[in-house]
């Protein structure tokens, strides 16, 4: 049923644009006008070496400027430094051939095109040029045939150019504050050839509460960033912003974290208020490397979770959203990223980091509801200094066997204590997956550094922490699912992608301060690793979702939890 | 019903590899030892020829294909990868001309294969053995390669990718954060969506471990 509904609607396209064309369909076959242009163009243009018939560069030959080349073949061994034009000609490249510009072929093979030097583009068309020949010069002949342009150069050109629309987008995960968060307004983009710029100008529904009559919640999101530069660069962005964010977002991606909170009413994190605006510029390195500094002006609001829809456990209440603490901070922040993955969804190889920076100062307006009460000294003002490292190794040990591995710490580097939003917790499937996410339990729960009494939401109440996973994976060599042939579906086979699963972690979270209070620890101790909480344990991964078994080691007592991942654990 | 579920993985595990058999598969060739195969050569068969991507082809809907070739070195505990090339074909059925048009593209490189008039034209370029030259840089080293390839049938909200996507640029142009609809179709809608005929395909294959000349 849903193939048809689809198909009916792709079927409207073609069916539109026949309702345009005659009765009888006319063949359009051939070059491009636009190729056949250029070609005959540059055929008749003045050129260093113009020859009809079989020609050929010698090593050591210098030809300053272009060479055009008719019925061939071309054989070049020389120095070309200008363009190649060759027309029904097949061109054969020695290995020390070089040429400066561009080549262009129009019926032909090109024979060691990886060995010989190109400075420009390589363009080669299977479709044979009709011409004739009127005073010496070349003409099309038949030049109505053609498409205007080829069909992908249309595309690419478009792309090029620019692009803008109104963008209807999701602002984030679906969450229990804000139900599903949606950006709404205009989008630009402009390529340019020094770089690309591009402008975001967004009014944030939440489908929780914007709606309502009496609380017409309505937040913005306004983005502009400029690239100077393509492969390497340099950038300038500013932000005005109105969102809610959540405080830890580097456990589960957000497709994990608003799928589990639409289907099962299972919210893995927690969220926060930010309004205000921040400046930023930074440097890149192609897709692998930026390095980013910031300054914001924000003011941050503690959130109460609604009575956001969900498939199923309706029935059931949302674990209440964590007080936050009422704040007006300024905040100058420095990011670094570096990926060498040898591809982001399926790395077999390669690292990934991500480095944060962040000093905060300001002053709190009222304090979030932790386990223990704070105070705060004189007139509220605060200053603090944060970290958070998160660093991802990918090993290939034989074609079909890897073994991972990840560290992430953070934590509070210096000054006051740090503010409800900047606590860190080491909890929950992305994390330890063998101990139940956020749940009360005899004794300290070193993953939240909660005591014997939680404060409302169980909140993430570290200082610092520190998580080490590891896992090997082996593949299966079939899959779950396979597209199979005109007969549909079958079973099996899904190109090497299924791998078992076997993995560890262990982490642990503390406090900072008075060595005598429960969980807490001098500023320059690590807990001992007899402290961490520790569990391993089994899966099936499918490339596209993974079903897992984690056992808790540190806690013998608990049960084995299964939990299920989208994409790989990391 | 434990009998029914271990008798239907059973069955799953038997009919597999036939299945497999049926099915498109991606085949690379070590280079020989003859002077002009610079590298390996990497070719699909029957990538277009699953009735879903026909139809969505017949309809205006490219298909895309997405060639990585990785060329790895095996090392004392862990294999190093030492060069990677990649590159485009792209396969769209015109309905004016009624042709298959076919064109690769790696770096700047661009061939236009032009127009056929049947299926069977477009899906013999992709078939034909396509050499690359990636070569072991470190003799009387262990190598292999790693030939990966993504089929996507476009559907009209991928148009827009298109031109990116002809450039070799995978990551989002423009960063948004996606269509709240997509947002959901990206995980379990997209994984239903694969199970009833999905929009991508992925394969790996790799070659044979061999020593460097």
């Amino acid at each position: 049923m849903r193939r048809s509904t689809m198909l009916a609607l792709c079927a409207l396209v073609p069916m539109a644009l026949q309702a345009q064309q005659p009765d009888t369909v006319r063949r359009r076959s051939g070059l491009p006008r636009d190729v056949m242009r250029e070609a005959v163009a540059q055929y008749n243009e003045p050129a260093a070496l113009r020859n009809e018939g079989a020609t050929e560069i010698a090593a050591g030959r210098d030809i300053q400027g272009n060479v055009a080349v008719l019925s061939g073949p071309l054989t070049i061994a020389g120095h070309v430094t200008g363009r190649v034009v060759a027309l029904n000609s097949d061109v054969i490249l020695k290995p020390s051939a070089h040429i400066d510009g561009d080549v262009l072929v129009v019926v032909g093979n090109v024979e060691g095109r990886d060995a010989a030097y190109i400075g420009g583009e390589l363009r080669i068309y299977r479709e044979r040029l009709a011409y004739t020949v009127q005073d010496g010069a070349l003409q099309v002949a038949n030049a109505g045939s053609g498409e205007d342009v080829p069909w992908w150069r249309r595309w690419e050109g478009r792309r090029q150019a620019s692009g803008s629309k109104i963008q209807v987008a999701s602002a984030g995960a679906y969450n229990r504050v804000e139900g599903l968060p949606i950006n709404l307004g205009p989008q630009m983009y402009r390529d340019f050839s020094g770089g690309s710029a591009r402008l975001d100008a967004y009014a944030v529904v939440r489908t929780a509460s914007s709606f309502r009559a009496d609380d017409n919640d309505i937040g913005h999101n306004l983005h502009g960033e400029a690239r100077f530069g393509r492969a390497s660069g340099w950038l300038v962005g500013a932000r005005l912003f109105d969102i809610v964010d959540p405080t830890e977002s580097w456990q589960l991606s957000n497709l994990e974290a608003g799928l589990s909170s639409a289907l099962f009413r299972r919210d893995y994190r927690d969220y926060y208020e930010r309004h205000g605006g921040s400046v930023e510029a930074g440097v890149f390195a192609g897709r692998n490397a930026t390095f980013t500094v910031s300054y914001g002006d924000e003011h941050w609001l503690p959130r109460v979770a609604r009575p956001a829809w969900t498939l199923f456990r309706s029935d059931v209440a949302w674990r209440d959203n964590p007080v936050a603490d009422a704040a007006h901070l300024h905040l100058v922040q420095a990011g670094l990223t570096v990926d060498t993955r040898s591809d982001v969804d399926n790395p077999w190889t390669g690292w990934y980091l991500r480095a944060e920076l962040e000093r905060g100062a300001g002053h709190i307006d009222s304090l979030g509801l932790l386990s223990v009460p704070r105070t705060h000294a004189g007139d509220g003002r605060l200053t603090y200094d944060r970290g958070f490292l998160d660093v991802r190794r990918y090993n290939r040990l034989s074609p079909g066997r890897q073994l991972n591995l990840r560290v992430v710490a953070g934590g509070w580097l210096g000054g006051d204590p740090l503010p409800v939003e900047r606590r860190f917790s080491v909890d929950g499937p992305g994390a330890l997956p063998g101990f139940e996410f956020r749940s009360m339990r005899a004794g300290d729960d070193v993953a939240t550094c909660t005591p014997a009494v939680a404060a409302p939401g169980y909140p993430a109440q570290c200082d610092r922490m520190l998580l080490a996973q590891a896992e090997y994976r082996a593949s299966l060599h079939w899959g779950l699912f396979d597209w199979g042939n005109d007969n549909g579906w079958h079973p099996g086979h899904l190109h090497g992608d299924a791998a078992w699963v076997l993995f560890a972690d262990a982490g642990r979270g503390w406090l900072v301060g008075d060595e005598t209070q429960p969980m807490t620890y001098g500023r320059g101790v690590i807990p001992s690793l007899s402290s961490f909480r520790t569990d391993m344990g089994v899966g099936l991964d499918f490339d596209e979702i993974g079903v897992y078994l984690a056992k808790a080691l540190s806690t013998p007592g608990q049960p084995a939890r299964a939990f299920v991942r989208l994409r790989h654990r990391f | 019903m434990r009998a029914l579920l271990v008798g239907f993985l059973g069955l799953w595990l038997a009919v597999a590899p036939a299945a497999a058999q049926r099915g498109a598969s991606l085949s690379v060739e070590l280079p020989s030892q003859n002077a002009h195969d610079p590298g390996p050569a990497v070719w699909a068969t029957n990538m277009l020829a699953d009735a879903h991507v026909q139809e969505l082809m017949r309809n205006g809907f490219p298909a895309a294909l997405h060639f990585r070739l990785e060329l790895w070195r095996t090392g004392g505990v862990f294999d190093e990868i030492e060069n990677t090339a990649a590159w485009d074909v792209l396969v769209q059925y015109d309905p004016y001309t009624q042709q298959y048009r076919v064109v690769r593209r790696q770096g700047k490189q661009v061939e236009d294969f032009g127009g056929f008039p049947a299926l069977s034209g477009a899906e013999a370029v992709i078939e034909r053995p396509y050499r690359v030259p990636l070569v072991p840089a470190r003799p009387a080293q262990r190598y292999y390669y790693n030939a990966v390839l993504d089929v996507e049938s476009l559907s009209v909200s991928d148009l827009d990718e298109l031109q990116r996507w002809l450039r070799g640029d995978l990551q989002p142009a423009v960063h948004g954060r996606g269509n709240p609809f997509s947002a959901i179709r990206n995980g379990v809608g997209r994984l239903l969506s694969r199970i009833l005929g999905g929009e991508k395909r992925h394969y790996e294959e790799r070659s044979p471990t061999f020593t460097a000349p």
